[in-house]
């Protein structure tokens, strides 16, 4: 069961009248019971083991932290705790490579015997995974950390842990949410009006970016990636300037969904974007982009790397050696680095790494070394940096370095990956020069029709004006909200129909994943 | 507050009624749609008034495309109800008689054996059923035989009977082809029978030689599927009786339309086979076929009279000839006839039979007429009458070798305009017809400017020698047919637009 399929909003309509039909007491409990049957009818249900496991660990350990730190010996009971803490988290990210992380290892090894071929590449057999293992995983070592650095209290009830574990819509493409972010899951909730149309609203906009543009966007991608043979020179930058539309599409569109049915709860959902195309740089890029994971990343990774004693003492010898501004900046870099890597590791392939997390640890370093230069040539040559066209070039650039970025998210592997920005760097040789394919029908060759470009151009320009809308205005909904009965309601029915006409759903179409959805 | 609450949901249940209205639209819209008026024979079907129908004949396109319940009425009186579908599977004879019964009391089934010799299609063969019937327990009874059955003897397939109950779920990107017909209604199909004008001859002895050829088993599914329906015929209680329309298919069909035939008798159940019947029928093999599976409208017309005749004759059926609940029959036959013309039009290349198609339809279209170069050698007595019949008094003076220029306009009817050039003079003329901007001309010398009949900004003539006539649906404005007898020429050649 998907969360666009028919099934799921079956599911979600006698989820809602349940939560809200009987008393607000215990909500709670219906709404733990209501995630146990959604990972029964959408995983297999005896992975929800792992789940148990993992939340079992972090209650025995948070509880035995805060009862620890009452008694007498308080700080060497806390000692002891914490080298539990540390042990489940190990444990914690133990199972998730015994179980996620198998891609990773076996594409590591592939990717190492391509250099070395004296390293073997094992086959590990496939097991059955939790579903949204990467989400819970981080949530629940989060939750771990925060309650050892006394930011947020230990949950005394299994049961109430267990469900900001396994709360059902998170349990797909997250997002990643911090346990006091979460404390309204336990809370007695009304039905109002309010919640239910606007996150009916929400899975609405989150159903069209889905269905009708990331399905669309990913009909022309998956065809030119096929065959980059065959569908060389322009095709190729076509394929690498609409995968980004197609990711930001599927998995902002899927957050949506997932906000939205939270909602319908009366449960609020942080946000995973912030109009990320519209950034000006790449550090910006990845402030909007997934935040959830950028910041638990931040939080959990970066910043201890960086507060450590090691990097500390390092910090100290380098300012003495290099000066203030160069150690700080080594010293970012190293932190940097491990952070890029755990999450090159997260997404759990060996090309995510050597693609992603090096490529944006480098262009990152690249423009926090070359940032108070570059400013001192624009302000020499007196380019007007406030000007849209300066700010329009700026998010294209940013796009554009995205784009290479993401093509080892894509790629199979990372020869694939590279031979596909070969690909696109020939382009502009006599062979592979071919800007005809625009003007002479060979774009209908990747199975989509005129009628079809006509939708996704209709529908990025629909996503342009809601996003320059939150980005001066705040949520468009809210906005909407304020107007006659008669205009908002015309918008969101055209908006269902958007959705029931133009969707890719229904038998002849092999809807895709989420993409997000393999973590 | 109970008032804000009361007028919220009032107001949310009106909104609701509207986008339940609005999808019961958009369903009717995105529904099934092929070139087989699937769809507008069931419609039509389920517009008939009830317990109008003496026979009811269930089958694949062997009975949609050889039965025109009109001519039947017209002729003998007879009522006759089809309920059939291009590859109809056959497992679903019995369901589609319960459907017929809601409505109709028949006391005669005929039930076409067919498609008994073909492999069952998943789609579109169940789904030009199913997802044009109307919503009822029927419907999903039959959804679930049809998909089951298919399920049982092909296991590696997997038919999703979710995406039959709703057919939306498939239908919702026709958006890219939607058409005419999906807002309309379908103009081309008469209580389920459509026009058909193509051509393709046969050799009659060897079709006929594997009349009586040895037996070879139907699909192991299709005997199965006949013997439950023989089942469902035994407790019945109305008369079944099993037809194999006239074909001109391969000799292995033939064989397996015999082993069916067998096992039917061996039941005890009629089977009429009109291929045995052929002369009887009248059926030209050279013209009254549009293919192996067919007839043209040309051989359903001939099979059409035989059957009703049969009927009178073997069942002493009524004569329901002007009887006030079979006025549908008597307002499809005329549609049918109407357009039955308009494609036979646009088809004949005899002046002759061109000028009585003119006569019929006179009413409710357009006719333009101008000439261009010599005119009327080979134009006969018998063309001036019936263009005189038309209300063209001045034709007559086009017939001879001379040179004449010539315009006219016969609209529903009556003629609006019409000259003859004398002494070699051009023709022109320009009016208003309805909204339509006429500009028309005729050059009587082969040479000067031609001769032209232009609606609005188009050009609808041919401009070739002799007479150019264009004719166009009064309603519509659409262009039925343009075309140009050489009336130099001995033959007196026929020229259409892309076969010059």
């Amino acid at each position: 069961m998907t969360i666009t399929s028919l099934s799921f909003f079956l599911f979600l309509i006698g989820a809602v009248t349940v939560y809200y039909i009987a008393p607000s007491k215990f909500q709670w409990v219906r709404l733990l019971l209501l995630s146990l049957i959604f990972y029964g009818l959408a995983a297999k249900p005896v992975t929800f083991l792992y789940v148990l496991i993992s939340t079992g660990m972090a209650w025995c350990v948070t509880n035995g932290m805060e009862s620890g730190r009452k008694k007498k010996d308080g700080a060497k009971n806390l000692q002891t705790w914490k080298f539990i803490m540390v042990l489940t988290i190990v444990i914690d990210v133990f199972l998730w490579f015994f179980l996620k992380g198998r891609e990773f290892i076996t594409s590591s090894l592939w990717g190492l015997n391509q250099l070395f071929p004296s390293i073997r590449v094992i086959e590990l057999p496939p097991v059955a995974v939790a579903m949204g293992m990467g989400y819970y995983t981080l949530q629940i070592i989060s939750y771990t950390i925060d309650c050892y650095w006394e930011n947020a209290k230990p949950q005394r009830n299994f049961l109430k842990l267990l469900l900001f574990c396994s709360f059902f819509p998170q349990m797909i493409t997250g997002p990643i949410s911090r346990y006091d972010q979460l404390s309204s899951l336990y809370e007695e909730h009304r039905i109002k009006y309010v919640n239910l149309a606007h996150g009916t609203q929400r899975i609405l906009w989150g159903m069209f970016k889905k269905i009708v543009v990331a399905e669309r966007c990913g009909i022309i991608v998956n065809a030119v990636w096929a065959d980059f043979t065959l569908y060389g020179g322009i095709y190729t930058w076509i394929a690498l300037l609409l995968y980004p539309l197609q990711l930001y599409s599927d998995f902002s569109g899927c957050c949506d969904i997932v906000i939205g049915v939270a909602e319908l709860f009366d449960i609020k959902l942080v946000e995973n974007f912030k109009n990320p195309f519209f950034s000006q740089t790449s550090q910006e890029f990845w402030q909007r982009w997934h935040i959830t994971l950028g910041t638990w990343a931040k939080d959990y990774v970066l910043y201890p790397v960086l507060k450590s004693t090691r990097l500390q003492k390092l910090n100290k010898k380098l300012k003495n050696r290099f000066g203030k501004k160069a150690a700080k900046f080594i010293t970012t870099a190293i932190g940097m680095a491990v952070l890029w890597l755990v999450l090159g590791i997260w997404h759990g392939a060996f090309r995510h790494i050597i693609g992603v997390s090096l490529w944006y640890w480098i262009i990152l370093m690249l423009e926090d070394f070359l940032k108070p230069r570059t400013e001192k040539l624009n302000a020499k040559f007196g380019f007007k940096t406030d000007s849209f066209g300066w700010k329009f070039f700026r998010a294209v650039r940013t796009y554009l370095t995205y784009s290479l970025g993401i093509v080892f998210f894509r790629a199979k592997d990372v020869a694939q990956g590279f031979s596909f920005l070969r690909e696109v760097g020939r382009t502009f040789t006599p062979s592979r020069w071919n800007p005809w394919i625009l003007f002479d029908d060979s774009i209908l060759k990747l199975g989509i029709s005129y009628k079809d470009i006509n939708v996704i151009v209709i529908s990025v320009l629909a996503l342009i004006a809601v996003a320059a809308f939150r980005e001066k205005h705040g949520y468009a909904r809210n906005w909407i909200d304020t107007q006659p009965v008669l205009f908002r309601r015309t918008l969101y029915v055209a908006l269902l129909l958007a959705v029931v006409l133009l969707g890719a759903y229904g038998p002849g179409y092999s809807a895709s994943a989420f993409i997000y959805g393999q973590f | 507050m109970k008032k804000t609450i009361w007028k919220k949901v009032i107001d949310l249940g009106v909104f609701a009624l509207v986008l339940v209205l609005g999808f019961l639209y958009l369903n009717k819209v995105f529904g099934f749609q092929d070139n087989t008026h699937s769809r507008a024979a069931f419609k039509q079907f389920y517009e008939m008034p009830e317990n109008v129908a003496d026979v009811a004949w269930i089958g694949s396109s062997a009975v949609q495309e050889y039965i025109i319940p009109m001519q039947m009425y017209e002729e003998y009186g007879v009522t006759l109800l089809p309920l059939a579908l291009g590859s109809m599977p056959f497992d679903a004879t019995e369901l589609l008689i319960k459907e017929v019964e809601k409505t109709q009391d028949p006391s005669l089934y005929l039930v076409d054996l067919r498609d008994l010799a073909f492999e069952p299609l998943a789609d579109p063969g169940i789904r030009r059923v199913t997802d044009n019937m109307k919503l009822s327990k029927n419907r999903f009874d039959l959804i679930d035989k049809l998909t089951n059955d298919w399920q049982a003897f092909h296991p590696v397939g997997n038919l999703d009977r979710f995406d039959y109950y709703f057919s939306f779920m498939k239908y919702h990107s026709r958006w890219q082809d939607l058409q005419k017909t999906d807002f309309t209604d379908d103009e081309n199909c008469f209580m389920g029978y459509w026009i058909s004008t193509g051509t393709e001859s046969f050799d009659k002895k060897q079709i006929m030689s594997y009349f009586d050829t040895e037996e070879k088993p139907i699909p192991e599914e299709n005997v199965v599927f006949l013997n439950e329906f023989l089942d469902f015929c035994d407790g019945f209680g109305k008369k079944v009786v099993f037809t194999c329309t006239p074909n001109c298919l391969d000799e292995e069909y033939f064989a397996q339309f015999n082993f069916a035939k067998r096992i039917i008798r061996e039941r005890g159940y009629e089977v009429w086979d009109m291929n045995d019947h052929v002369d009887e029928i009248g059926l030209d093999y050279a013209t009254d076929f549009r293919g192996k599976l067919h007839v043209n409208t040309l051989g359903a017309e001939k099979v059409t009279h035989y059957v009703a005749q049969q009927l009178v004759e073997k069942y002493n059926l009524k004569d329901h000839r002007g009887e006030e609940k079979c006025r549908v029959y008597e307002r499809y036959a005329e549609l049918y006839h109407r357009k039955r013309n308009e494609a036979y039009l646009s088809l004949e290349t005899d002046l002759d039979k061109y000028l009585d198609y003119l006569l019929e339809l006179s009413d409710g279209t357009t006719i333009y007429m101008t000439t261009f170069g010599p005119q009327g050698a080979y134009l006969t007595d018998a063309h001036i009458e019936k263009l005189r019949k038309l209300g063209l008094v001045q034709a007559g003076g086009l017939k001879g070798e001379d040179y004449h220029s010539y315009l006219a306009i016969v609209s529903d009817g009556e003629v609006l305009h019409e000259t003859i050039g004398v002494d070699n003079a051009d023709s022109t003329y320009a009016t208003y017809i309805g909204n339509t901007k006429v500009s028309m001309s005729s050059a009587s010398w082969k040479g000067r400017y031609g001769c032209s009949i232009r609606l609005g900004v188009s050009e609808r003539s041919l401009g070739e020698n002799g007479i150019n006539i264009v004719v166009v649906d009064k309603e519509s404005g659409e262009v039925l047919d343009s075309v140009a007898f050489d009336t130099a020429d001995p033959a007196v050649s026929c020229t259409r637009s892309g076969n010059n």
